[in-house]
């Protein structure tokens, strides 16, 4: 044999053995250095500070952690119950019921996902800040009705709802087109009528599904920073999120111990919700009801219903897509903000776009978002795809693979902020790999963030591919790594690309982990609209969240344009 | 048999493979001569497949040794790849990538061997592997747009391309349907012949089994019970478990009444209106012993009672018995008949043209040489 083809057997060996040693630094590391880091006293990778129990003593003496724990639970548990309530019932529209413009409904809740949460609460303060609030001067001036507060903790709810129901509406639409409809005939067969199919069939099928939906939207909603920074800090409300984020970088000087135990129980908590998670995701494996059936079921006739349904969903459109789009649109023409009268039209100008394009830091801010929406999803996607290699096709002890499996699992508990804390903690302690501040910790915590999707993702697609096909390449005498390469991946390619665009996107519009990690050499997209909004500068902030969301529409839709191409080849 | 003086192909030594607490393939040993087509026939579950992976090299063995023309490919320790081991194989879902033309398919294990190849050599060689096949003209055609049956085809000419030294098949037909499954058992049985290639074929389909090989091996439960050419096995039993594998649907049980080992005849009482006299072959038997006799219904020839003594076949003087016509199946090809001699009801099967009535009386008989004794197992 020759070193080449010696050294070739030797990549096949270890490739488990690096993955392995990869994903276990990745999600360990930093969880082992945030706990470590909660029992010490004094600032991380300072000199001086002890192993102390004070950190928690501190928290849990104080009501207002109680407080802040309350308040996230009861923010969470009221978002995710209206959400999935008007997701579900959205949901079984567009796919059950002979409502017009299904494909409308549908195109329009799916696209208004890639408008960045940060953006849409901006927007919402334009429209409902008691002070400047576009609808606000509309109620008070027009219907002598009060003035309604956006800054309070009904305000923060509603926003977060109207920002969630494509979530929930996606993934229960998932469970009905899943659902063998041979389940509903048999039941309208039966002598049972629509509704108490409904109720007693449909139902009662889907309920693993719907637990495990509300147990993943619970966990958005706990972890959600966008909306209660935006809304809640300026009304001093905090939950979670925000409570870390002030106390590890807003104060002066920073509680780091305080931010560290905060992430700890966040931590407790979401570890529980992913028990339950697991639990209902496994009842909905033994209900499974796919049946790969190509027929849709009969829909439902809604008579003169229908046409109240579709004015449901464009009242809906406009108000929460359509609405939120222009009041950006339009303040971004303004060189100050004001409340729309005839005037207001003739001073439009082009300024803010001019400034903004010419600003010093937009090559540096550019280039960084670039540079992290092709650094995280290509990392996240190159790992995940060699995870579910390693997981779904080598020749390792079965105990190996599931620890590679949990691992990988594992930062679905993690919340964004936690991870940013933690790799802060890690990368101020380790001072030798020289990265804090640098872009590459952001893209770490993203490929950390969105490994549990992205390996679900890419998983799935690579268990859908015939063993016998990669087997039959080993025999054709191609090795097992290149099997994988030549035969798997050209077959995963539409998964892997839309893993992509999916990090590629979220990489993008995530704002609190770049937050957290910001530094003047890092700065993204994000994180400079969050500062020139705190800052004041209203215009400006509408003139890049304009050229933000033209940007990612079109990035989404050339994605889905090469996912089409590549899978129809 | 000519082929007992050619060398070994493949040779396997004490096979052992568990899967956790399960122990797929006990210690089975078994050589496959040079052009021969050797089959491994069995149930689902009885390890054949395991088997032939692990010849492939899909597997690893966890004890034993594997020999493809003596070279040691596996013993435990060492592992030849099964990219480096000499071998074509046709999967049971044959395995054509999707994202390939026809001639990708085919190319693909060209491409990988040490040897390189020229354009030219590499259009002749699909060229004449398709035509092989029978698909010459479809070189350029994206592989899912072939039918069922021309990805068969296909899969058979990827693995032949590179003249492996054995081909191995793992039940390559049974996603097929009927037809056009007998008509690529017989294309299989010229091509393998023609192209004198020791082949390794696994099928749990007895049919395919008889027409198809040089010999077979009948495995259950990890072990081979059985293993010699189709024809004594499907006409002379050993086991019970071969007897019913092969579709043998009388068996009876009694005891040996009289035995002469000498003249290889026994007498015994199975329960029927008479002694039964079988030939005795490999393994001696005595008086008082327990038996199973098992008797092919093909084998069982019959008259009316009232039927004129000279008109029919000539029967032979001994295993002459009377029974009464019960149940009548018809299946086409032939008539099922179940007759009841005694307590004991008997299936018998003839040409749809001889014709009886139910609750007809007959009378039946068979040659000692057709009903076998089985051992156990």
């Amino acid at each position: 044999m020759s070193t080449f083809e010696a050294f070739k057997e030797k990549l096949n060996k270890m490739v488990p053995a690096g993955v392995s040693i990869v994903v276990g630094l990745l999600v360990l590391v930093p969880m082992g250095m945030l706990v470590l880091s909660s029992f010490r006293t004094g600032r991380p990778g300072m000199p001086g500070g002890e192993w102390s129990l004070v950190n928690y003593i501190g928290a849990y003496s104080d009501i207002e952690t109680y407080i802040t724990i309350g308040r996230s639970l009861y923010f969470a548990t009221f978002v995710t119950s209206v959400t999935l309530a008007i997701g579900g019932f959205f949901a079984w529209l567009v796919e059950r019921t002979n409502m017009p413009g299904r494909g409308f409904a549908y195109s329009m809740l799916l696209s208004s996902m890639a408008i960045p949460r940060m953006l849409f609460g901006i927007a919402w303060i334009l429209l409902l800040s008691p002070r400047i609030g576009l609808m606000n001067h509309f109620f008070d001036h027009f219907l002598g009705l009060p003035r309604y507060n956006i800054y309070s903790m009904s305000g923060m709810i509603l926003i977060q709802i109207l920002i969630e129901v494509p979530t929930a509406f996606l993934m229960i639409l998932g469970t009905l087109r899943g659902m063998d409809p041979a389940l509903e005939e048999a039941a309208s067969v039966s002598r049972s009528n629509t509704l108490s199919t409904l109720r007693k069939i449909t139902l009662p099928i889907m309920t693993p599904s719907i637990l495990a939906a509300a147990v993943y939207l619970f966990i958005i909603n706990i972890e959600v920073f966008e909306i209660p920074g935006l809304i809640g800090l300026p009304a001093g409300i905090t939950l979670f999120s925000t409570a870390i984020y002030t106390n590890a970088t807003v104060l002066v000087p920073p509680n780091h111990g305080l931010a560290n135990t905060y992430a700890i129980t966040f931590l407790l908590l979401s570890a529980v919700l992913i028990l339950l998670y697991r639990k209902a995701t496994r009842r909905s494996e033994r209900y499974s009801t796919i049946t790969g059936k190509g027929y849709r079921p009969r829909l439902i006739d809604l008579g003169i219903w229908k046409y109240f349904a579709l004015g449901l969903f464009l009242f809906f459109f406009v108000v929460t897509i359509l609405l939120p789009i222009l009041i950006l649109v339009y303040s971004s023409l303004l060189p100050l903000y004001q409340i729309p009268s005839a005037e207001t039209f003739s001073r439009f100008t082009l300024e803010n776009y001019v400034e903004a394009i010419e600003a010093p830091w937009m090559g540096r801010v550019l280039k960084n978002t670039l540079l992290l929406m092709l650094i995280a999803p290509t990392a996240s996607v190159l790992l995940a795809a060699l995870i579910a290699w390693v997981v779904h096709r080598i020749r390792i002890s079965s105990k190996w693979k599931a620890i590679i499996d949990i691992l990988s699992f594992l930062p679905t508990a993690l919340p964004s902020i936690v991870i940013a804390l933690s790799l802060l903690i890690v990368f101020l302690n380790v001072r030798f790999i020289p990265l804090y501040g640098t872009l590459w910790i952001i893209a770490i915590a993203f490929v950390i963030r969105y490994m549990p999707y992205t390996v679900r993702t890419i998983s799935a697609a690579v268990l859908q591919i015939h063993k016998e096909l990669e087997e039959s390449a080993q025999v054709c005498r191609a090795t097992e790594i290149k099997s994988f390469f030549k035969i798997t991946v050209p077959l995963v390619a539409p998964a892997l690309i839309n893993a992509w665009i999916w990090v590629a996107m979220h990489a993008a519009r995530a704002v609190s982990a770049a937050l957290m990690l910001y530094s003047a050499k890092n700065e993204v997209l994000s994180t400079r609209i969050w500062i020139i909004w705190f800052d004041g500068h209203v215009t400006m902030v509408c003139a890049l969240s304009v050229m933000m969301i033209a940007f990612l529409l079109l990035i989404s839709i050339i994605g889905r344009i090469i996912a089409r191409l590549v899978s129809r080849r | 048999m000519a082929s007992t003086e050619k060398p070994n192909t493949v040779q396997v030594v004490d096979l052992d493979k568990k899967y956790g607490q399960v122990h797929a393939v006990k210690k089975i040993s078994f050589s496959i001569k040079e052009g021969e087509f050797y089959t491994l026939l069995g149930p689902s579950g009885c390890g054949k497949t395991t088997t032939l992976r692990s010849i492939a090299g899909l597997e690893r063995i966890n004890g034993g040794r594997i020999y493809i023309k003596d070279l040691l490919v596996d013993d435990g320790r060492t592992f030849v790849p099964p990219y480096q081991r000499p071998i074509g194989m046709v999967f049971q879902s044959y395995a054509i990538w999707p994202h390939m033309t026809v001639a990708g398919n085919i190319t693909f294990p060209l491409k990988n061997e040490k040897k390189k190849y020229t354009s030219r050599e590499i259009n002749q060689k699909v060229e004449e592997a398709l035509t092989l096949v029978q698909l010459a003209g479809l070189a350029k055609r994206p592989a899912p747009n072939l039918s069922g049956g021309q990805q068969q085809r296909l899969a058979l000419a990827r693995a032949l391309v590179a003249e492996p030294t054995v081909l191995l098949l793992d039940e390559p037909l049974s996603n097929l349907d009927a037809k056009l499954r007998e008509e690529m058992r017989l294309e299989l049985k010229n091509l393998t012949r023609r192209l004198g290639i020791t082949t390794f074929y696994v099928t749990h389909d007895q049919l395919e089994a008889l027409v198809l090989s040089d010999r077979i091996g009948l495995m259950r439960n990890g072990i081979i019970v059985e293993e010699g050419n189709q024809y004594d096995m499907y006409m002379y039993p050993k086991y019970n478990f071969t007897a019913d594998f092969f579709g043998v649907n009388n068996i009876l049980s009694g005891t040996v009444i009289k035995a002469d080992n000498q003249a290889k005849l026994t007498q015994l009482d199975l329960g029927l209106d008479g002694p039964v006299f079988a030939e005795i072959r490999d393994v001696p038997v005595e008086p008082g012993q327990k038996v199973q006799v098992a008797i092919r219904p093909e084998n069982i020839s019959f008259e009316k009672v009232n039927a004129d003594a000279t008109a029919g076949k000539s029967p032979s003087e001994i295993n002459r018995l009377q029974g009464i016509v019960k149940e009548i199946v018809f299946l086409g090809d032939y008539i099922d008949y179940r007759i009841a001699v005694k307590e004991t009801l008997l299936r018998a099967r003839a040409h749809p043209e001889v014709l009886f009535q139910e609750a007809e009386g007959v009378k039946i008989n068979f040659t000692p040489k057709h009903a076998c004794i089985l051992q156990q197992l």
